[in-house]
This record gives structure tokens, C-alpha cells and sequence, in this order.
């Protein structure tokens, strides 16, 4: 148990340094800096659990718990997206929790959206991350969008589902 | 490694394996069905079976562990494959279903010739967008429609609200609600 509980431990370090060195703004949102700063913290638990704790234990899950800290890790960054990007769903649900009888109408949802936010600030992010070029008031799809359009058709086709979004 | 190390390992691998092939044969019968009861069953047959691959493991390792420590490397083995499970939904199946942006290369990549924002409107806008996650909110099991209004059904949404609050909290970002 004691490597899961260090695993854990890790896991829990990894949020409370980040939110420490959130707040002295040097590794905000910055991917690469979030992933140097679990690695470090993953090669932390590493030497701990090779060099420092006893290998005399007969039930030892030192990888599997390592795994866990990188699932754990993972989750993490995935909710940090949530927190920087409200998505539809938490929108309308936020919307619908500041309601005195915590109840919303179709009416008042179509009022959260508008296209500038949902279709064109999409475009322009696909634009800035090489995926479409705009020329001339036209878009057109790049090697590296239809890269990923095809991966996406694939995986479609395989599980038998229509267009999402 | 040792060898409960690996058979925790490898039970989860084989699960999500299981979880995998189960989930794209059952989406594809039940194709014209919503796709949480697939997933949701995936899941648990998947897990069921870790638990059969984790005490029923062919060989003696087992007989030298405790109920204990048996019960313990199922914990960490059903863990791993729920957080596997868990990834994958979040970062594939998710994002196919309810991307816009992937949505939107489609819609872009779909016209070898180019297409104006105006005529991606027609085809896509938020109107659309909403509509569908909200009857996707609904067919989740998250809200509920009493003909006129959606109120929440399912806690899990209200849990992740709260997930992103204590998150904006613990890193000084002013809260929404």
C-alpha cells in the first residue's frame, strides 16, 4: 500500500505546486511546463520508491502505482482545460444554477450562444493552430486538419456513428 | 517487476482491450440508440472481468497473498482501468462526439474548394449546437425536460462544476457561480 500511497502523494503534490507556481505566474496554462513539472515529480517518486524504500515488502506495486500517478496526472491537466474553457454544457449548467428554481427554458439556453463564440472564435483557433488557412473570406482544410479529419473519419467509420459536434 | 505488479498491469490492459472491442460491437448494434447504456455496459463487463483475470489468475502467486492483498491489487487494477476507461471517453469518444472545432474541419475540409463562414452557418451554427447537447445532456441521464424547462437530473454535472470551482480556487481564478 505504500507505494499507492505515495503515488498518491505525488499526484497531490503535482496539483498544490502547480497551484503555487500559479500564483507566482511562472506555469500558468503552459503545456509543456505542466509536463515538465510531472515528469519531475514522476522521477521524484521514482527514486523514492527505488532507492529509499525497502524492498524487503512482499507485495510491492511500485509500477502499477506509478501508472496510477500518471492517470491521476492526466486527469488533472484534462480539468485544468475545463477551467480555462467553459464548455456548452457547463455554460448552460451554470446558467441554470443561477436560477432561483434551478430550472431554464430553450429560449433562455439560445440566449448563452451566439455564432461569433461558438463557430468563428473556433476558426480562428484552427487558423492560428495551422489546422485551416483563411483567404479571401474562404476557408480551406491543411495537410495537418485533414491529418486529423481522416484519423476522425476513421474511428467514425468504425464505430458506426454519425457527425458529432 | 514483480509478479503482482504485472498481473495488476496486465489485468487492466486486458480489460480496457475488452472495454474496447465490447464498446465498438455494441455501438454498432445499437446504433440507433443512445450511446451511454453501450459505454456504461463496456464499463462494468470490463470491470467484472478484471475481477475474474485478478483472483483467478492461473499460477501459485496468488496462494501467497492475503484476501487483503488480493482485494488491494484489484483496487489498484480496477483503478487503473476506470482512469484508462475514463481518458479514453474524455479525450476520443468525447471529443468526436461533441467537438465542435473537429466538427468544424469537417465542415471546412468537406469543400476542396473553399467555403465562406456565411456557408457554414447554414450547414452548422449555435442553434444546432445547442440543440444537440442539450438532447445529448438529456440521453446522458444529466437533465431532464418537463416539456418546457431542463432542470438537473444527475449529480455527476453538478460534481464537475464544483471540481472546476475548487480548481479555480486553489489557483486564485475568480469563480462564475
Amino acid at each position: 500500500m505504500i507505494y499507492f500511497v505515495l503515488a498518491f502523494f505525488c499526484f497531490a503534490f503535482f496539483i498544490l505546486a502547480h497551484a503555487l507556481l500559479y500564483r507566482i505566474k511562472i506555469i500558468q496554462f503552459e503545456t509543456w511546463k505542466l509536463i515538465l513539472l510531472f515528469i519531475l515529480i514522476g522521477l521524484f517518486y521514482l527514486f523514492v520508491v527505488f532507492r529509499l524504500v525497502s524492498s524487503d515488502f512482499e507485495f510491492r506495486l511500485p509500477w502499477s502505482s506509478f501508472v496510477c500517478y500518471i492517470l491521476f496526472s492526466v486527469w488533472y491537466l484534462g480539468e485544468l482545460t475545463t477551467v480555462q474553457y467553459s464548455s456548452p454544457s457547463m455554460k448552460i449548467l451554470r446558467a441554470l444554477m443561477s436560477k432561483p428554481d434551478r430550472k431554464i427554458t430553450a429560449d433562455q439556453v439560445s440566449l448563452l450562444f451566439t455564432d461569433e463564440e461558438l463557430i468563428f472564435d473556433r476558426l480562428k483557433d484552427l487558423v492560428l493552430n495551422g489546422h485551416i488557412i483563411e483567404e479571401g473570406g474562404q476557408y480551406r482544410i491543411l495537410p495537418r486538419g485533414r491529418l486529423i479529419m481522416s484519423l476522425f473519419n476513421a474511428y467514425r467509420a468504425l464505430l458506426g456513428r454519425k457527425l458529432g459536434g | 517487476m514483480d509478479s503482482i505488479d504485472l498481473i495488476v498491469l496486465l489485468s487492466a490492459g486486458i480489460c480496457f482491450c475488452f472495454f474496447l472491442v465490447f464498446h465498438v460491437v455494441a455501438l454498432r448494434i445499437f446504433k440507433d440508440f443512445p450511446a451511454p447504456p453501450s459505454i456504461v455496459g463496456a464499463l462494468l463487463a470490463g470491470l467484472a472481468l478484471n475481477v475474474v483475470l485478478t483472483f483467478f489468475y492461473p499460477g501459485e502467486l496468488k496462494d501467497s497473498l492475503t484476501i487483503l492483498q488480493l482485494l488491494f491489487a484489484l483496487f489498484v487494477s480496477e483503478t487503473i482501468y476506470f482512469f484508462l476507461v475514463f481518458h479514453y471517453i474524455a479525450f476520443v469518444f468525447g471529443m468526436n462526439e461533441a467537438s465542435i472545432r473537429v466538427r468544424l474541419l469537417f465542415e471546412v475540409g468537406s469543400s476542396p474548394v473553399g467555403i465562406t463562414g456565411d456557408r457554414i452557418l447554414q450547414r452548422y451554427n449555435a442553434k444546432q449546437i445547442f440543440t444537440a447537447r442539450l438532447a445529448r445532456l438529456i440521453s446522458a441521464g444529466h437533465f431532464k425536460f418537463d416539456g418546457s424547462r431542463y432542470e438537473v437530473k444527475s449529480p455527476v454535472l453538478l460534481l464537475q462544476l464544483k471540481l472546476i470551482n475548487f480548481f479555480k480556487g486553489l489557483l486564485g481564478i475568480r469563480k462564475e457561480v
